[in-house]
């Protein structure tokens, strides 16, 4: 069920009709069940799957809380991470590491038995087990109490609007959402609500959704048909296709958590207007790069040493990377990511104090940093490592496939980014994502209805999944 | 009451914005039905057929009926089929056609259904099912296609259970029937598109031939796997009803490649199958049209070609069935 589908709306209706007339503990309940559902109209049996993750945390965390044993904790948390990670190794990333042990042993020229695995990917599987184990770990550093009620961490968990892919919320937020009475719909919840799910709809179906064509068109030319310009095409419009798509479905969540009383964190804050790549990251997924900060890097130690900052920053992009997917271009995605903020920790620390700044000089930063970006997208959008190389050496070479794909494709991008980018010059110097809010209502009406009219008549001809669920 | 909801948009600025954006939404749903027709020159030839098939129950001249889409429309030449089947039997043939854009054998089926059922043809006349790339196969039918142009309140609930399989594709059904905007954003954002964009088509079209290269190279395979089988009920009920069916493959600019059998297929529910896709004379200059943007219809020396090769063959067909 999808966040595009009429039965994902038919659905959602049906639930928030009986959530509204239905007293607390009971709405707990009635989320479960829909969560259960939602979950479970792609593939029943991945239930099974988020219920070993659900009941496990559940247990370690209680037995966490119950005891003061330094070495019985370790070993507890030890057995959440195993499971946990077990979990996601075996779904995620086992097809991968038997295709690569086997052709590393093919060309060691070793005699094997390595049979490639084929084991379907658990939607979400990755966001809703980085949410559980977070919880987990907040206990082990006792920072947070566990909860009393199975249902109730059940509900964290799975909590159907961000339960495929994000935001990857704590518990410490979350939780204390799901355990105590909600404030009941108001005029302004119902409002930023509304305007959150037309706007999410309609950075999917409008900017996502139709740029998916041109897209897809690029990145399928062979490398002999392929020009320059086609690459350059192709890397600039996936840059705002998966921008559109994952802060859609984003903002979506957000807008439908808000109906019923929940607040879910903001996981992008205008991104292209970063002026450096740490920057970025602190504005792009926000959710994953907090929950790596907080989990990963500073349980390396953090920026506590002087050279081991670089090696934590590379470890954690690269993990960052591989979370994606278990391909080597989203490995060396997150690694060109930890190396560009390595370089820029380090130009920091030579420049010391003395910083340039100045109009121009932010305008420059943020156009060298949105063309990092467009780069990396290329490593991301990449299938095979040969393919990257191929893009690459593509660059190198003039013209274009077709001259009418490529002015459309132009004109589209030009026609849907630019307005979607003064929008959010708007928002990053107000530095408030709800700021069309604050404004006078004939301006929202002019925003609403140009969001509701584009639905019907500029969507896309053809749906396209959201690209993270696969994630 | 309406007092009370004037009271309440002037006094709270929220529901202002909702209520302005729900009256838009409600006046371009009346404005779309009002103006539809004029905006799509297809829909208004879907809903024009109930007028088409009445009078056809009045007209007792042989007739033919082409089932097919803009392919058809475009490729055959009425006055050249009329005057030639006229030299060739000496008989006035009235010319009827079911063409809507993209019709596929769903919107052939119902269209039948609702347009020309009950005897509406008469024994003498011929159907002619022309299509091109995919419009002939068991393509699964488009529910907002259906709910807009076919279906009506009584007969939502049987069509919605009988002819769709999943959740979303009902909910698609009951959406388009109920609302324009929904059914029919696609026309208008068709229009808004060439018109913003002109090398729409020419793009779309590239970008659709890029998209099927890539599937068949990931699947592996070139032919098709979709069966023929509504196809050959469709052809076997209207045999079964005393009528001429003749299957045309139409010239096309990406040719169709049915399943090998086809012949048989079509033999076996009691019609003609013929293959027009290489006809000698039709070559790429009969896709080119004056203003050089549509390169996916036959011109009018295609349409001329296409038609007297057609009427030949009809005439060659009727005489073999003793119609003459």
């Amino acid at each position: 069920m999808s966040f595009t589908s009429i039965t994902f709306w038919s659905f959602f209706v049906l639930v928030f009709a009986i959530y509204r007339i239905v007293p607390f503990r009971i709405q707990n309940r009635l989320l479960l069940v829909a969560s259960q559902i939602f979950y479970g109209w792609w593939d029943w049996r991945f239930l099974g799957l988020l219920w070993i993750t659900i009941i496990s945390d559940y247990l370690i965390g209680k037995a966490l809380h119950g005891t003061r044993d330094k070495i019985a904790r370790k070993r507890l948390m030890t057995l959440s991470l195993f499971v946990n990670l077990g979990i996601l190794a075996t779904f995620k990333y086992a097809n991968f590491f038997s295709a690569e042990a086997s052709d590393l042993l093919d060309w060691l020229g070793i005699n094997h038995s390595v049979s490639i695995l084929e084991i379907v990917l658990p939607i979400g599987i990755s966001f809703y087990t980085f949410q559980s184990l977070s919880y987990v770990i907040d206990i082990y550093r006792k920072q947070l109490d566990p909860v009393n009620d199975l249902g109730d961490y059940a509900l964290f968990v799975s909590f159907f609007p961000q339960l495929v892919a994000g935001p990857i919320e704590r518990a410490s937020r979350l939780l204390p959402q799901v355990t105590r009475p909600r404030e009941a719909l108001n005029t302004i919840s119902f409002r930023d609500g509304l305007y959150l799910v037309l706007f999410g709809l309609f950075m999917k179906l409008v900017i996502a959704d139709n740029l998916a064509t041109i897209v897809d068109y690029c990145f399928s030319l062979a490398p002999d048909q392929m020009g320059r310009l086609d690459v350059l095409l192709g890397a600039y419009a996936f840059t705002f296709q998966i921008y559109g798509d994952f802060y859609g479905y984003s903002c979506i969540a957000q807008g439908l958590a808000l109906w019923m009383g929940f607040k879910l964190m903001f996981n992008f804050r205008t991104p292209f207007f970063s002026g450096s790549v740490s920057e970025f990251w602190q504005r792009w997924h926000i959710s994953l790069s907090s929950w790596l900060r907080d989990y990963v890097y500073y349980s390396f130690g953090g920026a506590r040493s002087r050279w081991k900052p670089y090696r934590n920053l590379l470890v954690t992009m690269a993990l960052a990377g591989l979370w994606h997917g278990a391909n080597w271009t989203f490995v060396l995605w997150g690694s060109f990511f930890g190396v560009c903020m390595a370089i820029e920790r380090l130009y920091q620390t030579i420049q010391g104090t003395r910083k340039a700044s100045g109009h121009l000089w932010n305008a420059f930063k943020i156009f060298c940093t949105f063309h990092i970006i467009v780069f990396s997208m290329m490593i991301f959008r990449s299938q095979s490592l040969d393919q990257l190389v191929s893009f690459i050496q593509t660059l190198k070479v003039g013209g274009s496939a077709n001259q009418n794909v490529l002015l459309y494709g132009s004109s589209l991008l030009a026609a849907l980014c630019v307005p979607l980018l003064i929008y959010e010059t708007w928002q990053y110097r107000s530095n408030d994502p709800l700021v069309l809010m604050k404004a006078n209502w004939r301006l929202r009406v002019i925003f609403l209805l140009v969001m509701v009219l584009s639905l019907f008549f500029f969507r896309a001809s053809s749906t396209v999944e959201f690209i993270y669920f696969q994630f | 009451m309406a007092q009370g909801i004037v009271r309440l948009i002037k006094g709270n600025e929220e529901a202002r914005v909702i209520s302005v954006v729900l009256g838009t939404l409600i006046l371009l749903e009346f404005a779309l039905s009002f103006s539809l027709s004029s905006l799509s020159i297809d829909h208004s030839h879907i809903m024009s057929m109930r007028e088409v098939g009445d009078s056809m129950r009045l007209d007792s001249r042989p007739k033919i009926l082409v089932l097919g889409n803009s392919q058809a429309r475009r490729g055959i030449d009425k006055d050249i089929l009329s005057r030639k089947l006229r030299e060739e039997f000496g008989t006035e043939f009235a010319f009827y056609q079911f063409v809507p854009d993209g019709g596929t054998i769903s919107d052939w089926r119902f269209g039948w259904d609702k347009f020309f059922s009950d005897g509406r043809l008469g024994n003498s006349s011929i159907v002619l099912i022309c299509g091109g790339s995919g419009h002939l196969d068991d393509r699964a039918a488009d529910p907002k296609q259906i709910g807009s142009n076919y279906v009506g309140a009584i007969d939502l609930l049987p069509v919605m259970f009988e002819e769709f399989s999943t959740t979303e594709n009902r909910l698609q059904l009951v959406a388009s029937w109920a609302s324009l905007c929904y059914s029919n954003g696609f026309r208008v954002q068709r229009r808004l598109r060439e018109t913003l964009f002109p090398r729409y088509r020419l793009a779309a079209q590239a970008i659709n031939e890029q998209s099927k290269k890539t599937s068949r190279q990931r699947n592996g395979n070139e032919t098709k796997e979709e069966g023929l089988e509504q196809l050959s009920r469709f052809v076997g009920a209207r045999t079964n009803e005393g009528l001429r069916v003749v299957v045309i493959n139409t010239p096309n600019f990406l040719p169709y490649s049915p399943p090998v059998d086809i012949d048989t297929i079509i033999s076996d529910a009691g019609g003609s199958y013929f293959d027009f896709r290489y006809v000698k004379e039709i070559d790429d200059s009969c896709f080119i049209d004056p203003y050089g943007t549509d390169p996916f219809h036959l011109n009018d020396r295609g349409a001329a070609i296409f038609t007297s090769r057609l009427a030949q063959l009809l005439a060659v067909e009727q005489k073999a069935n003793g119609r003459e």
